[in-house]
């Protein structure tokens, strides 16, 4: 991502309870941790205080959000914070302004004036209300984080919302957030949680962001504490699963911004999003025996592999991916299995680096031989 | 790298127990398969390899079993194949052996013997063989678990060891 242009990610929810604030702090250390130069400045629409003692003090401020959107002028209310990240102070009335805000262009206004070069990450209020609209019109991408059936649901008002604004979808994207797979179901198409929720964004074609968080009491106790300062994941935790699962969503997200800074933005975005015809005799590597397993793979998209194998598989399981390079080459990709539709599919593990490269190189070899069209 | 580490023994001995334990020396993280000796072209042989290693003939074996070496590779596993009778080995099948090797990264290694110096040089520059440790002379029976210590070494720091059992 270029440091020298605003970029703004919003993390929205109709849904309480599902990590958005978790998620959006965490995104901000992340993505400053990927690149110390990059300037990141964190603001949060609600009048909970967790952005400030995290990055700073939970004091009264002077400057704080909701005086700074009322004025027009941010600049007086940006501190410098721990771990290089810069943010507003909350404001305990900020639910006040709903009242004074008519225009949900405020947000991207007020941050375009302030100058600010850099990413902007903001964290919204449960609930749809004019200041969350504002941060999602602001955004240039929406983080949409999903725990459960609830949350999907109303995670679609999100994306119902960019399209009146007139806006695609693809400037959202839903993160699965919480995700706890000791929850198993009989139903042995469904699996588990994680296979059942991402088989439910599928059906209702909902842009994903590949990689999940994971439910982790390791993490929630991160936020409770003697010195009553919530830690980052990357802090705190740097060790555990959810802070490997938090860089591959942030190397994700800092993709697809780099990707949308480039015009027309949509090609590379609109390639990926698309199923292309993929018709391969391919292997997968399994934990359970059979441990090699043939597949017939039919479609492919940076997502996921449709295909049937020649194995019974497990929804959820993972499995080790090869597919053919237009050299012939193996390129593998870490995948879990789900199954929609009576058929199976298997759902890639959040590409990123060689993997990603490699998808596109395969991507990039079907769409030049079947034509735009197929796309 | 590859090594070639030659020995002798002072009675006739046969090659498969030599090597198996040598095998048992080199530790986890090995997973041990024979060569098919009946296999005489690549996929023969990688159909055979993949078919001890995970209990499935896949109908392209050449493409699976190089899948099969990166998806080791990044578990940091290895697949040791165990030859022992490396002078029956096409020479073509050899230079994918050969091929095999070097582009695995270290995923693939293979401990083979032959029966006399000749056939091991012959074998040496088709595999590449580049580091050779030499037989001490009048080596006795007693001295041969040193040199399968030996032998273990080399081949933990090598990707192909050469064995030549000398009967």
């Amino acid at each position: 991502m270029s440091g020298s242009a605003l970029r703004v990610i919003a993390v929205a929810s109709n849904k309480g309870g599902v990590g958005k604030t978790t998620l959006a702090v965490n995104l901000a250390v992340f993505a400053r941790a990927a690149d110390p130069a990059l300037p990141v400045l964190v603001l949060g629409l609600d009048d909970q205080d967790l952005i400030d003692r995290m990055f700073g003090d939970a004091r009264p401020a002077p400057h704080d959000l909701a005086k700074a959107l009322r004025s027009g002028d941010l600049r007086p209310a940006i501190r410098a914070g721990r771990y290089g990240i810069h943010y507003v102070p909350t404001s305990p009335t900020i639910g006040e302004l709903k009242q004074e805000v008519a225009e949900h262009r405020l947000l991207r206004d007020v941050l375009e004036r302030s100058g600010w070069n850099g990413l902007v990450v903001v964290d919204t209020k449960s609930d749809l209300e004019i200041l969350t609209q504002s941060a999602i019109w602001a955004s240039d991408l929406t983080l949409v984080p999903v725990a459960d059936q609830t949350s999907l649901l109303e995670a679609e008002k999100v994306f119902q919302l960019l399209e009146r604004f007139g806006r695609g979808r693809e400037r959202a994207r839903i993160v699965l957030s919480l995700v706890d797979l000791r929850i198993k179901y009989r139903d042995a198409e469904h699996g588990d949680v994680l296979a059942l929720l991402v088989g439910q964004i599928r059906a209702r074609r909902l842009p994903l962001i590949e990689a999940f968080v994971s439910r982790s009491p390791r993490i929630e106790a991160l936020h409770t504490n003697v010195a009553a300062r919530p830690l980052p994941v990357l802090e705190g935790a740097p060790d555990s699963l959810v802070c490997v699962q938090l860089q591959h969503i942030v190397s994700d997200v800092l993709r697809l911004l780099a990707s949308s800074e480039r015009a027309p933005a949509a090609r590379s975005e609109r390639r990926s999003e698309s199923r292309l015809p993929y018709r391969e005799r391919l292997v997968a590597f399994r934990a359970a025996e059979p441990r090699l397993v043939e597949l017939e793979a039919h479609d492919l998209s940076r997502s996921g592999l449709g295909a049937n194998a020649a194995a019974k598989l497990s929804a959820g399981e993972r499995l080790h991916v090869a597919l053919r390079r237009p050299t012939g080459h193996p390129a593998l990709l870490w995948a879990r299995v789900v199954r929609s539709g009576g058929g199976e599919g298997f759902h890639f593990e959040g590409p990123h680096g060689q993997a990603d490269a490699a998808l596109d190189e395969l991507l990039g070899a079907q769409a030049g031989v079947l034509g735009e069209s197929a796309a | 790298m590859a090594a070639h580490v030659t020995f002798a023994a002072s009675h006739p001995v046969a090659a498969t127990p030599q090597l198996e334990q040598l095998a048992a020396r080199l530790g986890p993280g090995h997973r041990v398969v024979h060569w098919d000796s009946r296999a005489r072209d690549p996929a023969a042989v990688a159909s055979a390899l993949l078919a001890e290693a995970t209990g499935v003939r896949p109908l392209d074996p050449l493409f699976a079993f190089a899948a099969f070496l990166m998806h080791l590779r990044g578990r940091s596993e290895r697949l040791l194949v165990m030859i022992d009778d490396l002078d029956g080995i096409p020479a073509s099948t050899l230079a994918w052996l050969r091929e095999t090797l070097e582009s695995s990264g270290g995923a693939l290694r293979a401990v083979a013997a032959t029966s006399d110096d000749a056939s091991a040089a012959r074998a040496a520059a088709r595999l590449g063989l580049t580091l050779s440790v030499a037989r001490p002379a009048g080596a006795r029976e007693q001295l041969f678990p040193h040199w399968l210590g030996v032998a273990a070494l080399c081949a933990l720091a090598a990707s192909t060891l050469l064995l030549v059992v000398l009967q």
